[in-house]
C-alpha cells in the first residue's frame, strides 16, 4: 500500500513538472528570440545574422557554457559582457532563469552529455527542443536501433 | 528509418528553423519601425536647427543642451539594453572619440540620448557607458522624463515603440550638429561607419 502511494505521488510530481516544463516553452524561446538570437545564433553557435557586423567573435555557447556555472552564466546575462548588452535592469529574475535554462540546454547540443544534465532538459525544454537534438549521437547508439 | 547522425542533423534543423520563424515573427528590435539591417547607413545632409532642451546625465545632473553651442555634436540614440544595433552604433561613437586629437576633441561633444527611459536610469547608463570605455569628459548619456523626451526624439526624426520592458523599436539615427547647433549630417538606418562620420565631423569643426 505504501508503495503504491509513492508511486502515485511520483507519477504526479513527474507529470506536473513535464506540464510545468511544456508552459515555459512560449516564453523561453521568446525571450531568446528577442534577446539573444541575433547575435548568438539559432542553436547557440555564435552564427545569429549580427554576427558580421560584431566587433568581436560570438562564442560558441558549446566551447563556453560548458564549463560556467549557473551562477557564472546569470551573471552574464544580468551584467553585460563586451558588446552584450547587461539585461539585469530589464528582465524580472524568471526571465534571466529562462535564458540561463536556454543557453545551457543549447550548450548540450553534439555532446555527450552526462546523466545529470539530463534532467534539465527533461524538465524544461521537452517541448521546445527535440530530444535526439539535445542527447545527440551518443545516446541513439547506445540506445541500439529503433 | 533516418540513422542516428541523420535524425540529429534533422532535428537540430526543425529547431533553428523554429527559432528562425520566431525571430522573424517577432522581429528584431528595430525592424518594424526602420526597417534597419546590419548594412551600411544613408547619409543625408540636411539643415534642421535644434531647439534647446533639458535632460539628465548619467550622473543624475541636470542638462541643457543650450550650454553645447559653438561645439561640433554627435548625437545617436538607443538604449542599453538594444540586443541588436545599438552596441554598434555606441562602439563606433567610441571608435570617433579615440581618433580625435586634443584640440578637436575640445570642439566636440557625444550625446548618446537613450529610447528607454523606464529602464535607462542615470545608474544604468553610467554602467553602459563605463562597459564601452567612453570618455566623459565630452560625451554624456542622457535619460529624462518620456514627455521631456518626446520632443527630442521628435526633433530628430526618431520614432519610438516600446515593445516590452527593455525591448524597444526605435528609428536608428545618429546626427551631426555644427557649432550654431544646426543639424548639418544625418546617418540613418543602420551603425555609421566611424572612419566616415569621422571625416564628417573634422569637415564641421573646420568651418566656422
Amino acid at each position: 500500500m505504501q508503495d503504491m502511494t509513492s508511486a502515485r505521488f511520483l507519477t504526479l510530481l513527474a507529470v506536473l513538472l513535464l506540464v510545468a516544463g511544456c508552459l515555459r516553452k512560449e516564453e523561453m524561446q521568446l525571450t531568446y528570440a528577442q534577446r539573444c538570437l541575433g547575435c548568438h545564433g539559432p542553436t547557440g553557435r555564435g552564427d545569429g545574422p549580427l554576427t558580421h557586423a560584431l566587433p568581436a567573435r560570438v562564442p560558441d555557447f558549446r566551447d563556453t557554457v560548458r564549463d560556467k556555472t549557473v551562477f557564472e552564466i546569470r551573471g552574464v546575462i544580468r551584467q553585460g559582457s563586451g558588446v552584450m548588452p547587461a539585461f539585469g535592469p530589464a528582465l524580472e529574475n524568471w526571465q534571466i532563469q529562462d535564458m540561463v535554462r536556454f543557453v545551457r540546454i543549447l550548450s548540450m547540443e553534439g555532446r555527450t552529455v552526462e546523466w545529470w544534465e539530463k534532467f534539465e532538459p527533461f524538465v524544461w525544454a521537452h517541448c521546445t527542443v527535440p530530444w535526439q537534438y539535445v542527447y545527440g549521437v551518443e545516446r541513439e547508439t547506445k540506445g541500439g536501433e529503433s | 528509418m533516418i540513422s542516428p547522425p541523420g535524425s540529429r542533423a534533422l532535428a537540430g534543423a526543425l529547431s533553428a528553423a523554429a527559432l528562425l520563424v520566431y525571430f522573424h515573427s517577432k522581429g528584431l528590435a528595430h525592424d518594424p519601425v526602420s526597417g534597419s539591417s546590419p548594412g551600411a547607413a544613408v547619409r543625408r545632409t540636411v539643415n534642421v536647427p535644434i531647439g534647446d532642451f533639458s535632460l539628465t546625465d548619467q550622473d543624475g545632473q541636470a542638462f541643457r543642451f543650450i550650454s553645447l553651442k559653438g561645439k561640433v555634436l554627435l548625437v545617436t540614440f538607443f538604449y542599453t539594453t538594444c540586443p541588436d544595433l545599438c552596441p554598434l552604433v555606441t562602439t563606433s561613437v567610441r571608435a570617433v572619440q579615440k581618433a580625435l586629437n586634443a584640440w578637436e576633441r575640445d570642439g566636440t561633444f557625444f550625446l548618446s540620448i537613450t529610447t528607454d527611459p523606464d529602464v535607462d536610469v542615470p545608474a544604468v547608463l553610467k554602467s553602459y557607458a563605463g562597459r564601452y570605455g567612453a570618455d566623459l569628459a565630452n560625451w554624456s548619456f542622457l535619460t529624462g522624463e518620456p514627455r521631456a523626451l518626446a520632443p527630442v526624439w521628435k526633433a530628430f526624426g526618431v520614432k519610438v515603440e516600446r515593445k516590452a520592458r527593455g525591448l524597444v523599436d526605435h528609428t536608428l539615427v545618429t546626427g551631426l550638429i555644427d557649432r550654431k547647433g544646426v543639424l548639418r549630417i544625418v546617418y540613418h538606418g543602420a551603425a555609421p561607419d566611424a572612419e566616415k562620420v569621422l571625416r564628417d565631423l573634422r569637415g564641421l569643426l573646420a568651418s566656422r
